[in-house]
């Protein structure tokens, strides 16, 4: 299953699979992350990705993966989220919005849904040109290196780097099929 | 020979392709620089419009029709397929609202109540029904924070209509709901206490109070009346009081009184000599001069002596004021006794009143308190609801900070968090049929209409009916208060051994009035009730007096009560007035007159005669202050009496020194003065 996972990767690091669909299924699974589940935003931010084209296995994995360091930023996500929730000038709004159907059930008053929400919108496009260019920068240059180097060749010959071998075939006739 | 396989090219490359078009769309889709390569070398540019060159061999094309899906696939960066995502949720809320929604729910709103009423919360078969608003639950249990073992209140099946505008505004507005049945204080069959929570530590029981005994004519005896009386009396204190001091008087005097008197003995003594010089022996100047200087030692001696003797005894004198003060006190403290005494056997001074009203005002301080508690109880629970709806502090815990961060209270205008509209519940518990409301219960008092209210009424066929309406306005947040009031009809009372020590054990009768109640959140509180007690019964009348009232009641047929109850500061107020008195007074009258003055003078020999023998005994002191202050005097009269001497034994000296020198002067020639 691992393995599978970890060939599709490969597969669609090294296929034509657009690198924007790709850094923006990354930044939305850092967005994900750093959103706490069980509210309404959450759920509506979710759908609101399924009409885009971001990669939905890269948001999964992305999302799994920065959840991972999500106790070390509560502390920080939680100050953010008091801080914009305090402020004065926004009060108002903030009132207003309180007052309103639904909204509430959004618990945008929640300092760590309001604190992960603001610092998930402000990485989400830094992340998605950081990732863009990452992934294009290896394609350009290395995945043609890497994948004819003595090291991979040598690599490629390691009976764990066979079956990693066939998930990527396998995982490729899937795509192939599915496409 | 194999046959070559015929491969036809994807339709999406079939038509000629603007060049702009082909180099954006196409190639610009394209990420592997090998493949877009390949596609741009498969495809001849005529006329600004590219088309797939005719000599590409199948694999070519094979190639080529691979890349189409990417191509499709990287165009633009919103899809219009979302029927996954969405059949997805539906799947997930399906699933959610059959195996995880009511449980949530249930394990939510037990959390709730538990940190409301601080005690274990327990709740059967919720049953929530989101298309249709509705909420129902089989059972609820409450338990009591103070009695862990007994429920403070169980309901039976509840049904709640919700409101839907406030269910869109994440807020919890039960319009209507209905209950089954409820009880208050069921036993449970496990301890309701919350785990890590100490129980409140049990109120320990109101010592019965003390009450004067009302006397039994028919079988009086006035010795044991003193001696059951005798912890009661002031004489007893008065005495020891004057025994005390008169003890400190005469060992503040005793030391120094003697020391006078030895004193006033030496300068007797030392005086002789002075006192017998017989004045003939005196033949010179040098004589005369020696002797009145030892008669001026004699009388500066007696002088110290006399001015000692009266300091002591003017010292005594004010002691013995005082003491004669307290002699007085003692008097009038045995004067109060007989009046006392003499009042337990007179019942027309009030006595059967002082006997009844400690009685009363513990069983009715009791229940009361009981009411009052319960009211605070109630008024506690919706306060904590109030507060439930404010702002978390900010400085809560880490751990539950880092798992669920701070809610940010903003005002609402619209909705409360949690508002309890209206909670009705009619009953019949073993032939009582019962009527509760509860109405505008609300996190955020003041978006309610009016103030909170418990309505509660019970009757039965009997014709006994309870309506009891209890209001807490909670929506000026200055001031937290309840007010309660209950009418009462024909409520069968039985006030069992309450009365029993007065003669009236098992009184009984059917009670009629009123009963208000108030409190406000710092726990002062204030109650009234007002009763009207029809056929009034002592089941087991004792004594002649409770004989005796006890045919009284019958006779008069009713008895009125209007007892206060109030508590602010901890301190306590009682007061009660009945015609309780009036109808013993009525009652005793005749057979009083003819025990009552016998009874009252066996009652005085007999403090006389305790007062003789046991408590003037005790003041030992006293003869022996008195012969001290005595002892004093007769020092200060004896110096006095020596001085005297003294002065005039000192003026005879002086004539004679006078006279031996006038002798000595003549035939003595005085020199001549002069120029």
């Amino acid at each position: 299953m691992l393995l599978k996972l970890l060939a599709k990767i490969i597969v669609m690091l090294n296929s034509n699979t657009s690198s924007s669909q790709v850094a923006a299924g990354l930044a939305s699974g850092l967005l994900f992350a750093l959103l706490p589940t069980g509210n309404l935003l959450w759920i509506a931010l979710f759908l609101a990705v399924f009409f885009t084209k971001a990669h939905y296995g890269m948001l999964m994995l992305a999302s799994a993966g920065f959840k991972l360091a999500l106790p070390l930023l509560a502390g920080p996500l939680d100050a953010l989220g008091w801080f914009i929730l305090s402020l004065p000038a926004l009060q108002d709004a903030f009132t207003w919005l309180y007052n309103q159907p639904i909204a509430p059930l959004t618990r945008f008053n929640n300092t760590l849904v309001m604190g992960g929400l603001a610092a998930g919108l402000a990485l989400w496009l830094p992340a998605f040109f950081a990732f863009r260019a990452l992934i294009r920068l290896y394609r350009r240059t290395l995945a043609d290196k890497l994948a004819n180097s003595k090291f991979m060749l040598s690599i490629k010959k390691l009976p764990l780097v066979k079956a990693l071998s066939g998930a990527i075939k396998s995982a490729q006739r899937v795509q192939s099929a599915l496409e | 020979m194999k046959k070559e396989k015929t491969v036809k090219l994807n339709k999406l490359f079939s038509k000629p392709i603007k060049e702009a078009h082909f180099q954006k769309r196409f190639l610009g889709a394209l990420e592997i620089k090998k493949d877009k390569e390949f596609l741009d070398a498969s495809f001849e540019s005529h006329g600004g419009m590219r088309t797939a060159r005719a000599d590409l061999d199948a694999t070519a094309l094979q190639r080529i029709n691979k890349l189409a899906p990417y191509i499709k696939a990287n165009r633009g960066a919103v899809k219009g397929a979302p029927l996954v995502a969405a059949g997805i949720l539906a799947a997930g809320l399906t699933v959610f609202s059959l195996f995880f929604m009511n449980p949530l729910l249930e394990k939510g709103i037990e959390t709730g109540l538990e940190g409301i009423f601080g005690a274990r919360a327990e709740l059967d078969g919720l049953k929530f029904q989101p298309l249709r608003f509705r909420l129902a639950i089989e059972a609820l249990r409450v338990a009591d924070a103070e009695k862990p073992m007994t429920n403070l209140f169980e309901s039976g099946k509840l049904e709640f209509r919700l409101n839907p505008a406030a269910l869109f505004r994440g807020k919890v507005y039960i319009e209507e709901a209905s209950a089954a049945s409820i009880a208050l204080g069921t036993p449970r069959q496990s301890s309701g206490a919350l785990p890590g929570k100490e129980t409140p530590p049990v109120k320990a029981a109101k010592e019965k109070p003390e009450s004067p005994p009302l006397i039994d004519f028919a079988r009086f005896d006035a010795k044991a009346l003193l001696e059951q009386e005798k912890s009661k009396l002031a004489v007893s204190a008065a005495y020891a009081q004057s025994a005390k001091a008169y003890d400190e008087a005469a060992a503040r005097w005793e030391g120094r009184v003697e020391a006078s008197t030895a004193a006033l003995q030496n300068a007797q003594q030392s005086s002789k000599a002075v006192l017998s010089l017989d004045l003939n022996s005196i033949r010179t100047l040098d004589q005369a001069s020696k002797a009145i200087g030892d008669t001026k030692a004699a009388i500066s001696a007696a002088s110290a002596v006399g001015n000692e003797a009266a300091a002591i005894s003017s010292g005594i004198a004010t002691d013995a004021e005082a003491l004669s003060e307290l002699s007085k006190a003692t008097r009038a403290a045995f004067n109060k006794d007989a009046d006392y005494l003499k009042a337990l056997v007179n019942p027309k001074s009030g006595a059967a009143m002082a006997a009844l009203e400690p009685s009363l005002r513990a069983m009715l301080s009791d229940k009361a308190e009981l009411y009052l508690d319960y009211g605070i109880k109630i008024l506690d629970a919706a306060l904590k609801l109030k507060a439930s709806g404010g702002a978390q502090d900010a400085t809560k815990d880490k751990k539950s900070l880092a798992a669920r961060g701070r809610t940010v209270p903003f005002p609402s205008v619209g909705y409360a968090a949690f508002r309890l509209g209206l909670l009705r519940s009619d009953f019949t518990v073993e032939g009582s049929s019962w009527a509760v409301e509860l109405k505008e219960l609300s996190s955020e008092p003041e978006l309610s209409a009016g103030p909170s209210a418990l309505l509660v009424s019970m009757s039965r066929a009997n014709g006994f009916a309870v309506k009891n309406a209890l209001e807490a306005d909670l929506r000026s947040s200055s001031k937290a208060s309840y007010t309660g009031k209950a009418d009462i009809e024909r409520l069968p009372i039985d006030l069992g051994s309450a009365l029993a020590d007065v003669g009236l054990d098992g009184f009984s009768g059917s009670a009629s009035g009123s009963l208000s109640l108030s409190g406000e959140k710092d726990g002062a509180s204030a109650g009234r009730l007002a009763l009207t007690v029809r056929e009034p019964n002592v089941a087991r009348p004792a004594g002649s007096i409770g004989m005796a009232v006890s045919s009284a009641l019958k006779k008069t047929g009713s008895v009125t009560l209007d007892a206060a109850w109030e508590n602010a500061g901890g301190n306590e107020r009682f007061s009660l007035s009945t015609n309780i008195d009036a109808i013993v007074e009525e009652a005793l009258r005749e057979l009083a007159s003819s025990y009552a003055k016998q009874a009252s003078a066996e009652l005085e020999k007999e403090l006389r005669s305790y007062v003789a023998e046991e408590l003037e005994g005790s003041i030992a002191s006293k003869e022996e202050f008195d012969a001290l202050f005595a002892a004093t005097k007769g020092d200060k009269a004896a110096s006095d009496s020596l001085k005297k001497s003294l002065d005039t034994k000192l003026k005879d000296l002086e004539n004679k020194a006078k006279a031996l020198g006038t002798s000595a002067l003549q035939g003595i020639s005085l020199p001549k003065i002069g120029p």
